[in-house]
């Protein structure tokens, strides 16, 4: 076979693959009344005081839920591999940046100390300790892990306890975190049936079936109130 | 029996103790949103934090039905066993009006007042028949159970309000209450032994006062605002700095009030006794040594799960030995003064 056939054959395998990929698209609603950030309590070190700053649990504006893992989470394949770039976890000014966000199963997830004070980075996978460790200051040596395991990581420093901080991590890559507009979009589904999981740290978690079909994008919108119960 | 079914009791608690600080240390306080049930069930999906903070609940139900178990028996002990329906009623009275008034504050997010009325009531009507008991195992029996029902609401409102400090450490609290009870109730029939109990008292107190010291760190998330030892931020008691750092700081400096008065009453108990109660005397400093260690280690572990939990069960432990020599021992009887001198 000449290279130009093995060419043509591989582009016919591969760009109608391509071209079927789809979005899975939305929003997530906040219809109740939005609870007034509170104060942190962040007194108790002299450097994190420094900043006064609010609880930044529930970001809701103009009815919509920011900081809200959306994700496939049945009827999905595993990813090929695991995606190349890491996923950066920083602690800045006594506050895990960014809150949320996601990783893929093999993936590495690479924490950073921002701060010259001592965070202990304590993370969790549901009751399980996966690791805790100790960073001195900003040049403490970033701390590497590599994704083992699907479900919520969440990440707490004991020193100041109302640092928080979540990785969504999923086998599938299929997934995303709402932005300030509330809005998601999950790229590179193939067609087909699929459960799709939302995921807020107060408000807990929401289901919906979709079908996705090749050539249009599938719409998925969740909704709180307010009132749900759940969780980190 | 029922000194057999206290002990069963109080390892119970042990457990329950134990099992409430997994729970408060993996995080899982909040796993299950509704209270007495998870998700709705008697039985949710045993998986991650809910399994945590569900066996916490199986057991603390298991305790419970031990306590009602040992009121049961003692008051058929005393001869009193219409009394035995009527702390029936008051106790499902107490879980009644809970179990309704927690259903609804989840649902509607209001607690009702009529409720709260009705877990009154049969806490009153609990006491009055704790008052009506004859025989003295019979109260303490009526009172633990008074208790632990009193410690599962706690449990409850923990849920409900989403973790209040002061709840959590009432919790704790009670639970160490209703450990001593059991214990009491285990060796209560044991003879006493003629021993000095004032500086006994004091310890077991000062102990008790360490204990809610301990849990006020904890809940208050002070327990990692000093991480050089021995001294805080290169001070014994460092100034201008937030309360929080010296609620840590009174907790770290009681540590040795009590071991200073554990050493004294243990000593001065295990030179005037034999058999048990020297070993449960000199077992004391040692395991307030080793609580020493643990709290140490709790701070360099940036809060590791096994010794964070370990400190929580020495400290129940110590309680426990110092109760259980409490219940064995009893005053001197007083000594005849000399009514001038002879003719």
């Amino acid at each position: 076979m000449t290279c130009s056939r093995l060419i043509a054959v591989a582009a016919a395998l591969i760009i109608p693959a391509a071209a079927m990929a789809e979005t899975i698209e939305g929003e997530v609603d906040f219809t109740g009344k939005a609870p007034t950030p509170g104060k942190l309590h962040r007194e108790a070190d002299p450097f994190c005081a420094k900043k006064t700053m609010t609880d930044p649990s529930v970001l809701a504006k103009n009815g919509k839920l920011e900081n809200v893992w959306v994700h496939v989470s049945k009827g999905a394949k595993e990813a090929a591999k695991p995606p190349s770039e890491t996923v950066e976890m920083d602690q800045k000014d006594c506050m895990y940046d960014p809150r949320m966000t996601t990783a893929v199963v093999g993936q590495k997830i690479i924490a950073r100390n921002g701060d010259p004070v001592l965070h202990n980075v304590h993370t969790y996978l549901g009751a399980t300790t996966l690791f805790n460790k100790g960073m001195p200051n900003d040049k403490a040596a970033p701390i590497e892990y590599v994704a083992k395991e699907e479900g919520m990581m969440k990440w707490k420093c004991d020193v100041h306890p109302w640092m928080r901080g979540y990785i969504g991590i999923t086998k599938s890559g299929l997934q995303a975190v709402t932005k300030s507009d509330g809005a998601f979009k999950i790229d590179n589904v193939p067609p087909g049936k699929y459960t799709v999981e939302s995921w807020h740290e107060k408000y807990g978690t929401k289901t919906q079936e979709v079908t996705v079909e090749a050539g249009k994008p599938a719409k998925v919108n969740f909704k709180y109130d307010g009132t749900e119960k759940g969780g980190a | 029996m029922i000194r057999r079914l206290a002990a069963a009791a109080a390892v119970l608690a042990f457990i329950l103790i134990v099992a409430g600080g997994v729970v408060t240390n993996t995080d899982s306080g909040l796993a299950c949103p509704d209270w007495p049930t998870c998700f709705g069930s008697a039985m949710p999906r045993m998986v991650g934090n809910v399994a945590v903070e569900h066996t916490h609940r199986l057991i603390a139900a298991a305790v419970g039905l031990c306590s009602v178990a040992l009121v049961v028996l003692t008051l058929r002990r005393a001869l009193q066993g219409a009394l035995v329906f009527a702390v029936a009623g008051f106790s499902a009275l107490v879980l009644g009006g809970a179990f309704w008034a927690g259903h609804v504050k989840h649902v509607s997010d209001e607690l009702p007042w009529l409720g709260v009325v009705l877990v009154a009531a049969g806490f009153a009507g609990c006491a009055w028949v704790a008052a009506r008991a004859r025989d003295s195992g019979a109260k303490l029996a009526a009172f633990a159970l008074m208790v632990v029902m009193f410690q599962g609401l706690l449990g409850g409102l923990t849920v409900l309000y989403r973790l209040p400090t002061l709840v959590l450490v009432m919790h704790l609290g009670t639970s160490m209450l209703f450990l001593s009870l059991t214990v009491v109730l285990a060796v209560n029939e044991a003879p006493r032994v003629t021993a000095p109990r004032g500086l006994l008292w004091l310890t077991t107190a000062a102990l008790y006062v360490q204990i809610l010291l301990g849990a006020t760190v904890r809940h208050t998330g002070a327990g990692l605002v000093c991480v050089d030892l021995p001294f805080c931020r290169g001070a014994i008691w460092p100034a201008g700095v937030h309360p929080m750092v010296h609620l840590h700081m009174a907790h770290r400096a009681f540590a040795f009030v009590v071991l200073g008065l554990v050493c004294w009453s243990s000593l001065r108990l295990a030179r005037s006794s034999r058999g048990l109660i020297r070993a449960l005397a000199l077992t004391a400093p040692a395991l307030v040594l080793v609580q020493i260690a643990l709290g140490v280690l709790t701070i360099t572990t940036f809060k590791d799960l096994v010794p964070l939990t370990a400190h929580l069960l020495v400290a129940a432990l110590l309680l426990a030995d110092h109760v259980a020599l409490l219940a064995m021992t009893r005053e001197p009887a007083p000594v005849p003064l000399a009514l001038g001198a002879p003719a």
